[in-house]
């Protein structure tokens, strides 16, 4: 499915929209404070005008000037707070916003089908969880609300310059669309420069990451002066094209300080004119210093929520983006996965029921599509206390076959039938098994919440791994996983398979267990499995002549041919 | 970020510097544009008044009408020509930062290189060197050009009334500072913090999907979740505490400037009563810290970044290596005939022995092989010199036992390696085939092409050997890539040539082809060849086979 720029667009707007709304009362009152905070403004420059104008044309003494001394003080010393108010209220939007938006993410990774999951770029998911949710932010804590304040507080100040004099008014209102005119003009020469460099700059931008990763092969072939000298002619090559755009695209908020300067300018040079006396015609007799002084000050005030909010626009383009990618994660297109209705109806279950199941397979024929069938027409049963042997060359369908029976992925056609029906927990132990960057005992509890110390001891010992860990290591506060060094894959391996020992279900499903063990350590697990059969039925995949000895029924991909003992 | 200051001051003084004073010219024109439009409209109304009083008064109205203009465009200018050529040095000073993080990164140890350079750590570092952008736009221009408009406009002021420019001077060089100090004391931990939980975040959710499958059939997918839940939790916590404290600082900045303007608009038209000033010049006074108020105001968003910046560069420190030739003790080989092999306790590789022994004599095959998972790539690490031996392991090299456990300085002339994966760089194919070799003759370049029988498709690419492959490029197929990078070893000279899988993605019969082709140049070098099975095309009675077995 390919979108077109213009949905791109409003799949992400209506995203933020959708979220904006559910704060809408904070982000509601931060406008609100920022309102507030501009009547502020108007108070405190009305007042400083007209004092001036008191003591400076009138020679009034200040001190005289009680009435407006104080509406002075009390507009700019709570300026400030209205101000924070107004910050702290559209913060908060965006924090619940953010924290919101992550936990429906991981909620909806719950119920997304895992071999999907696993199948996608766990960096990528990881940063759309990260970084996408958090460039949110600048939307809804600086965009979202200055948005309504660029158009009330000109207004408000427009409509105040208009009761002092019309005409500079009238200057205000003939240039405040003009800005956004030329920026747009400005925005389009900008982006017709971008799109002539795009590939270049693409290419260039990834050159310093591409070449990183590269190292290794780099310093192996000798090129580490090459490539230093490349990343310096890159560097400057890519500044070339970049400010190439940069001054096309620069001169957009230079017409904002433009009009701002000449706005500036041309108000104070109309209204000491009309002071003077030198313009007579219109309004310029009723001018006074209070007047003239209070819009050469509204003036910059009356450009400011623009120019803040051009600061911003970039937060809604990064946003936009982040929100389109993350629309997209949220509602996946249903041929991607199944979903797992079952999974989000129940509540953790983590008990095992004692009750004894059934499997029974009828001409089934699986794989992960229609497509790529890769096993068809089994037919077999089996029933708790039973071992069940999967063999067969790679690739035949082994894994699949396992998956099929953990419920991930559905019957190409046949039927699997598990009773009773509402069994909802396989004990899966994965090919290469999930091991976290923890404890042995956090490892453990992971997978076996349950489990108390006692418990967990036992089970080591069970699997030959207690002295080891007791003697040379921190027994279960070891810490494993990437960074560790000291423990071996198959001890690793009979770790992960004491999580299965803890938490059995009344299905346990093992791809490989004995694969990466010594002989002594594999006695061990295929005594364990063999237990296992008192509480469970047992699904293993393996090449392992003593399991298939074992086997109360065994598959063999290869032909298909089922063997009960 | 010491480390980053000093590099940015070294290298870029003089841009710094011009930097600096565009900033102060946009400062300085905008103060004065203020500051003349406030004098001017207060003298014509006084000039109206006395006028209407039918006082014969001279008033010049046109030198300051075009000061105001002068100003105006001044403004204007000066802003864009500063953001101009501060991006300009923006983007300088990250070509510097790559150069000098990626001689740092060169420093590493292969082994470790390996680890490391995967996309996630590849995307961490753009942030970071990203981050360390604020360090000339928000740390060194605007607070220096703000301290040297404060002494300009001190200076200015000194000349019409001392006593107010020197509350001035002082006010404003107190608040500069003391925000600047109190922005980075209190904002930096709670910065440091967020980013720290962003970064556990990005583990926990890693680990969390790593982990799906279990956790799915399980059912306890919902409960692992409890600890991503928490940091999340944490998160907004610590984003509250670090904008409250930012918001916080915010308004006793705003308080301290508002409450500054009270006392000086009371003073100055007091002063004005006093007759110590004149009206326009008490507005002007007014007007000047109107302009002022608006840049003090930016120092606490500028610095509140602090942390994060520091983060980054802690990250980045992490990176330095100390060189890894020690000028010293650096060892060069001559040309390599000989090789004995002695490995011992190496866990990685399967083995019937404990301990693995053999000789590689010049102009003889060896090779090994193993199903996956007996330690094969391993084993072509160790002997290319991509991972380090053991203790107890040793390589004597011509007969010699090095002492150093350094990999002597020409080693990667002397080895070529060819990996099981295929790396290709984003670039050129004559680029690709051509690293590390600048002086090449293109003759030779086209004749190791038709060993590889390769000429017919580079022919037939868009532009030959100019095309662009890789990212944004055009796409190999794994057969073509593979061939790519054999022939980057062919156009070499290396004494021992170590082969992982040599022909992975290519068929059979194009593989012996290919080997018979590529012969006469291993006969005079030690090759080792690593393969499933003993493939083909290699001819059992001269070569020596050796085999990885699982114990």
């Amino acid at each position: 499915m390919s979108l077109s720029p213009r949905t791109t667009r409003s799949v992400g707007s209506d995203f933020l929209r959708y979220h904006a709304n559910a704060e809408r009362k904070a982000l509601m009152l931060s406008v609100l404070f920022g309102v507030l905070a501009s009547i502020a403004m108007l108070c405190q420059w009305l007042s400083f005008a007209m004092l001036a104008e008191k003591v400076i044309v009138d020679n009034l003494l200040i001190q005289e000037q009680f009435t407006l001394l104080s509406i002075l003080a009390i507009s700019l010393l709570t300026r400030p707070l209205l101000q924070k108010m107004q910050t702290q209220f559209a913060q908060q939007a965006s924090t619940h916003i953010r924290t919101n938006i992550r936990q429906i993410l991981l909620n909806q990774w719950r119920v997304t089908n895992p071999i999907t999951l696993k199948a996608m770029s766990l960096g990528a998911l990881a940063s759309q969880f990260v970084e996408d949710i958090e460039s949110l932010d600048g939307y809804f804590s600086r965009y979202w609300p200055q948005q309504a304040l660029a158009v009330i507080t000109p207004v408000l100040i427009l409509s105040v310059v208009f009761y002092l004099n019309w005409v500079c008014a009238l200057l205000l209102l003939i240039s405040a669309p003009l800005i956004p005119l030329f920026m747009i003009l400005v925005g389009m020469g900008a982006e017709t420069l971008n799109q002539k460099y795009a590939l270049q700059r693409q290419r260039l931008a990834g050159h310093f990451l591409n070449r990183v990763s590269a190292l290794n092969i780099i310093l192996r072939l000798g090129a580490q002066q090459e490539i230093m000298q490349e990343v310096i002619d890159s560097s400057d090559r890519y500044r070339q094209i970049i400010m190439r755009t940069l001054r096309i695209a620069f001169l957009s908020s230079t017409v904002l300080e433009f009009f701002t300067s000449v706005a500036i300018a041309a108000l104070a040079i109309y209204i000491g004119f009309s002071l003077y006396g030198a313009i007579t015609w219109g309004p310029a007799n009723s001018l006074s210093l209070f007047s003239g002084l209070a819009i050469l000050i509204l003036a910059p005030e009356f450009f400011q929520p623009l120019r803040t909010l051009s600061q911003f626009y970039h937060d809604r383009a990064a946003a936009l983006g982040a929100a389109h990618h993350l629309h997209d994660a949220l509602n996946p297109s249903d041929d991607l996965s199944h979903s797992f209705d079952y999974l989000t109806t129940q509540t953790s279950d983590t008990t095992s029921s004692s009750q004894p199941v059934t499997i029974t397979l009828h001409n089934l024929a699986i794989g992960y599509s229609s497509a790529t069938t890769c096993l068809t027409n089994i037919n077999l049963s089996a029933h708790t206390g039973q071992l069940l042997v999967i063999s067969g060359e790679s690739g035949t369908g082994k894994t699949a076959l396992i998956n099929t029976l953990a419920g991930f992925i559905l019957p190409v056609s046949g039927s699997l039938n598990i009773t009773p029906n509402e069994l909802t927990r396989h004990a899966l132990l994965p090919q290469s098994p999930w091991i976290k960057n923890a404890s042995i005992r956090d490892n453990l509890l992971a997978l076996a919440p349950h489990a108390t110390n006692l418990q967990m001891l036992n089970v080591l010992s069970k699997l030959g791994l207690l002295n080891e860990l007791n003697i040379n290591h921190y027994g279960l506060d070891t810490i494993i996983g990437e960074h560790s060094t000291g423990l071996s894959g198959g001890q690793l391996q009979r770790i992960a398979f004491a999580r299965i020992l803890l938490n059995p279900s009344p299905v346990v499903l093992l791809d490989e267990p004995t694969a990466k063990l010594d002989v002594q350590s594999r006695a061990y697990v295929i005594k364990a499995i063999n237990q296992l059969k008192n509480v469970a039925l047992v699904v293993v995949v393996t090449h392992d002549e003593t399991l298939l000895q074992q086997a109360d029924i065994s598959l063999n991909t290869d032909d298909h041919r089922v063997q009960a003992r | 970020m010491k480390f980053w200051f000093a590099l940015i001051i070294k290298n870029h003084i003089s841009r710094v510097s011009i930097g600096i004073l565009w900033a102060w010219l946009t400062m300085i024109s905008g103060v004065a544009l203020l500051m003349l439009s406030g004098w001017f409209i207060t003298a014509t109304a006084i000039a109206g008044a006395a006028i209407a009083a039918a006082i014969v008064i001279t008033f010049d109205m046109y030198v300051p009408g075009s000061g105001i203009r002068f100003f105006a465009l001044s403004r204007t200018i000066s802003r864009y020509t500063e953001r101009i050529y501060n991006h300009d040095t923006i983007l300088r000073l990250i070509a510097l930062f790559r150069v000098t993080l990626f001689s740092q990164i060169a420093n590493m140890p292969l082994s470790e290189l390996r680890q490391n350079t995967d996309s996630e750590w590849l995307g961490k570092l753009t942030a970071d060197i990203d981050a360390l952008d604020s360090i000339l736009i928000r740390y060194i221009i605007p607070p220096v050009a703000a301290l040297a408009l404060i002494l300009t406009v001190s200076i200015l002021l000194s000349t019409i009334w001392f006593e107010f420019a020197l509350y001035s001077a002082l006010f404003m060089l107190f608040t500069l500072t003391i925000t600047i100090q109190c922005t980075i004391r209190s904002t930096s931990s709670s910065g440091k913090r967020v980013n720290s939980l962003l970064n556990q975040l990005r583990v926990q959710v890693i680990e969390h999907l790593n982990g799906v499958l279990e956790l799915h059939s399980f059912n306890v997918m919902h409960r692992h979740q409890h600890s991503i839940n928490n940091s999340i939790e944490l998160l907004m916590l610590a984003q509250t505490k670090l904008n409250t404290k930012t918001m916080q600082l915010q308004s006793w900045l705003d308080w301290l400037l508002q409450l500054n303007l009270l006392i000086v608009v009371i003073w100055v038209l007091s002063a004005f009563a006093a007759a110590v000033i004149s009206g326009p010049q008490a507005i002007m006074l007014v007007m000047m810290y109107l302009g002022i108020n608006e840049i003090l105001q930016s120092v606490v968003s500028q610095f509140s970044t602090w942390g994060k910046t520091q983060f980054a560069a802690h990250r980045l420190d992490t990176l330095k290596y100390s060189p890894r030739v020690d000028e010293e003790n650096s060892t060069t080989l001559d040309t390599i005939t000989k090789i004995d092999v002695q490995l011992k306790g190496e866990q990685l590789i399967k083995s019937h022995e404990k301990d693995i022994f053999f000789t590689l004599n010049s102009g003889e095959i060896l090779n090994v092989i193993g199903q996956s998972g007996t330690g094969k790539s391993s084993l072509a690490d160790l002997l290319s010199g991509v991972t380090p031996l053991n203790n107890s392991s040793h390589y004597i090299v011509n007969g010699t036992l090095s002492t150093s456990p350094q990999i002597p300085e020409n080693w990667y002339q002397k080895v070529s390696y060819l990996e099981q994966s295929n790396t290709i760089l984003a670039g050129s194919l004559g680029y690709n085939l051509c690293l590390g070799l600048p002086e090449i003759a293109e003759e030779k370049v086209w004749s190791v092409l038709t060993q590889l029988e390769l000429t017919q498709w580079v022919n037939g690419l868009p532009e030959g050997l100019n095309t662009w492959l890789g990212e944004s490029g055009c796409q190999l197929s794994g057969g073509q890539a593979r061939r790519v990078c054999l022939a980057r070893l062919l156009l070499r000279e290396p004494d021992l040539v170590v082969l992982d899988e040599p022909f992975n993605g290519i068929d059979a019969m194009m593989a012996a082809r290919i080997w018979h082709q590529i012969c006469p140049w291993l006969s005079s070098r030690i090759v080792v060849v690593f393969t499933h099975e003993k493939p083909d095309y290699i001819d059992a009675s001269t070569t020596e086979i050796f085999e990885l077995k699982n114990t």
